[in-house]
């Protein structure tokens, strides 16, 4: 199969594992037009496959390896790759994004995408050439860590591999390319699954671009804009994500004690500027990221890659531990061991306070640090009680009690924002399609106190604001570019001044209009909309390495038509409103007993955010939209 | 005397992570912060500052009274992840 699109290879191959069968999966141009690619493509590629409610570790599930246009072909922040199946930590869809360069090599191999169905009934590994697909034996690396692992592939090229988490069927497994993880939901235990160590790519050319000559213009100008916006050029390349940990310290918003609180009396101690002054000994990134937001620690005397926020909030105030050093070991131990390390130390704080209200009696102690570099090895291993801990938070409390204090959303555990500090993430979290996710769920916490300054605890906008940001960072994830590049959306003179009487008519304003404006978006004449450039550079460049015309209304649509794809996948799957829920911790108890607004008002918040999908009262997509978004004819 | 925290773009730009000032008003603080660093006091309205835990844009902005011991945070105008 080809195309007529440029920036894409034409071509998705299925992979059975059990027959070990190899032929190509037909994708048409006019299924380009519609979804993409990434993880949107993969959700066609699963809704048109699994129609019914599946083991996610059977042969039946499938995992769905997507690049989108922009991988490959010069475009900033452009390595990022998805991986989509079922869930085994969930039950429903995930897609996991990672920034390794593999998905480079799977499009240089002359891939789009890449479908793995069935089980192997000896342990293996892939390796995807432009001739074809290989079956490797994998016995010798079996038990490996994801590092040793990637060293012991005799072959060169891109590396996608499962440490022993993914091995020993860690629900929350992961898989790493590089140093860098598809970390959230299983994805690594679906391999495991399937007796996949991992798949090895390799090519050397790149598909043939639509205009050259404007994609590069388009490329520069990007470039530069990045590095001239305040976020982007001078926040996440000096402090990475790890600088955030001072500013939701300001905002009430570092979940702390099993998300107690949202403030830490040491958050200095584990923040970006003590791991920027006393640790830091280079920044780092994704190949093609002029932002590089990466942070190189040492561990044990050896470089290796230091925690993103998410891990310096849930291994750090979330479980009462300021010693920053602990955390880029376990940070690094779970990469090597190939284990999400969201889920994994979210699940550690619930144990904690299970075995603090005497409902397990397990040894972990909220400030006890000393046993948990063992705990980690003994969840990815499954010995002892990390057998337990290996299930994640929501089976945990299925078999322990603590359904209220469980901070996970349909089995995938929250990141490290504590909701009642931004009621909009609130919202996120609680009707993401993957569950407990910051990022699905739209991150509004950065209007909401990281980026401007939004009322965190007004609804009326948030529903609209959370759709329009959810189905913003699809499209930008399913282009192949990396989430932050979206942070170019927010203008530079709203970001450089916060205090200044533009920003603060635009937090004013955002609190009034958030809901008229994601309406106005579904209006089908609004795929005519327009967009400055430097606002979402990414639809030029669309258009000019594909050569499908694409404006910012278009750009929506495609996420909308993706997100609700997404929804579709679950429905089926069993979603439904129950499902769209936060614990109760974050719903019923005030984070600041003197503020009676600092609780996220679930119901009303999610009965708008129904009403500006366009879902039924049950959370359900009605009919008429999905024939308007053209997933169902 | 109030204590001023200097945190993400603001610690690094100045390199200091605390200092103790006389000011009665945010927009004097400034003043004096900008005099110690050698830059305009615009310059340093362009970060977030906030006073005892509290943003200044939910308080009186600049002209936001300070008083003794209080705990002034400077943190990076935009920050995300
Ligand atoms: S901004 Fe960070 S996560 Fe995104 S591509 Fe660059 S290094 Fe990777």
């Amino acid at each position: 199969m080809s195309t007529k699109f440029g920036a894409y290879c034409g071509k998705v191959l299925k992979v059975d594992l059990t027959t070990r069968k190899v032929e190509e999966y037909p994708f048409s141009d006019e299924e380009r037009e519609l979804f993409l690619g990434g993880k949107i493509m993969a959700a066609k590629i699963v809704y048109d496959n699994v129609t019914e409610k599946i083991d996610p570790l059977s042969p039946e599930n499938m995992l769905v390896i997507t690049t989108g246009p922009m991988n490959a072909i010069g475009a900033p922040c452009s390595s990022r790759f998805n991986c989509s199946t079922i869930s085994p930590l969930t039950g429903y869809y995930t897609s996991s994004n990672c920034g390794g360069d593999f998905g480079l090599h799977l499009k240089r191999a002359g891939l789009d995408g890449l479908i793995v169905t069935g089980k192997s009934d000896e342990k293996v590994y892939l390796y995807v050439t432009p001739d074809g697909v290989e079956f490797k034996n994998a016995d010798a690396l079996w038990g490996l860590k994801t590092g040793a692992t990637q060293e012991a592939i005799p072959e060169k090229g891109g590396k996608f591999v499962i440490g022993p988490a993914g091995e020993n069927l860690v629900k929350y497994a992961c898989v790493i390319s590089g140093e860098r993880a598809a970390g959230r939901g299983g994805v690594g235990a679906v391999f495991g699954s399937k007796n996949l160590k991992g798949i090895v790519a390799y090519g050397i050319k790149s598909p043939a671009v639509h205009d050259r000559d404007k994609l590069r213009q388009v490329n520069k100008e990007w470039t530069e804009r990045l590095k001239a916006h305040p976020t982007t050029g001078n926040q996440l390349p000096k402090l990475g994500t790890a600088g955030l940990v001072t500013s939701m310290q300001a905002k009430n918003l570092l979940s702390t004690h099993n998300y107690r609180s949202g403030k830490y009396e040491h958050f200095e101690d584990i923040s970006g500027e003590t791991l920027h002054d006393e640790h830091l000994v280079r920044n780092s990134g994704c190949t093609t990221c002029p932002i590089r937001c990466a942070r190189v620690v040492k561990v044990d005397g050896k470089e290796v890659k230091g925690p993103e926020v998410e891990t310096l909030g849930l291994f750090g105030p979330n479980i009462l531990n300021h010693d920053i050093q602990s955390i880029f070991d376990w940070n690094y131990e779970m990469d090597e061991l190939g284990m999400d390390t969201i889920s994994c130390g979210n699940t550690i704080s619930f144990a904690m306070e299970l075995n603090e209200k005497g409902m397990w009696d397990n040894g972990l102690e909220f400030g006890k640090i000393d046993n948990i570099r063992q705990i980690i090895d003994d969840i990815a291993h499954r010995r002892g009680i990390g057998d337990d801990l290996a299930e994640g938070s929501k089976r945990l409390s299925e078999k322990f009690g603590g359904k209220e204090f469980a901070m996970n959303v349909k089995g995938m555990e929250l990141a490290a924002y504590e909701p009642r500090g931004a009621v909009g993430q609130g919202l996120g979290y609680a009707v993401a399609n993957r569950g407990g996710c910051h990022l699905n769920g739209g991150y509004l916490v950065v209007m909401e106190g990281l980026g401007l300054s939004v009322n965190p605890y007004t609804t009326g906008a948030k529903a609209g604001l959370c759709a329009m940001f959810q189905d913003l960072m699809e499209t930008c994830s399913a282009g192949g570019n990396c989430l932050f590049t979206t942070y170019a959306f927010f203008p530079m003179f709203l970001m450089n001044k916060p205090n200044g009487m533009i920003a603060r008519i635009v937090n004013t304003v955002a609190t009034k209009i958030g809901f008229a404006i994601a309406l106005i978006l579904r209006v089908p004449t609004a795929v005519a909309m327009h967009m400055p450039f430097n606002m979402l550079p990414h639809t030029k460049a669309i258009q000019a390495a594909t050569g499908m015309k694409m404006t910012f209304g278009k750009f929506i649509r495609i996420g909308e038509r993706g997100y609700n794809l997404e929804r579709m996948i679950d429905v089926r799957l069993g979603v439904s409103s129950k499902d769209d829920t936060l614990p109760e911790r974050l719903t019923t108890e005030l984070q600041i007993a003197t503020n009676p607004k600092s609780k996220v008002p679930i119901d009303k918040l999610k009965k708008k955010y129904y009403k500006v999908r366009f879902w039924d009262e049950n959370g359900i997509p009605t009919k008429k939209l999905l024939k308007r978004l053209k997933i169902d004819k | 005397m109030v204590t001023v925290k200097l945190f993400g773009t603001a610690r690094l730009k100045f390199n200091e992570k605390e200092v103790q000032v006389e000011a009665s008003t945010v927009k004097e603080l400034t003043v004096v912060l900008a005099e110690r660093y050698g830059v305009k006091a615009k310059d340093l309205r362009q970060f977030l500052i906030f006073v005892n835990d509290s943003n200044i844009t939910a308080l009186k902005m600049f002209r936001t009274k300070l008083n003794d011991g209080d705990v002034i945070m400077l943190l990076s105008p935009a920050s995300g992840g």
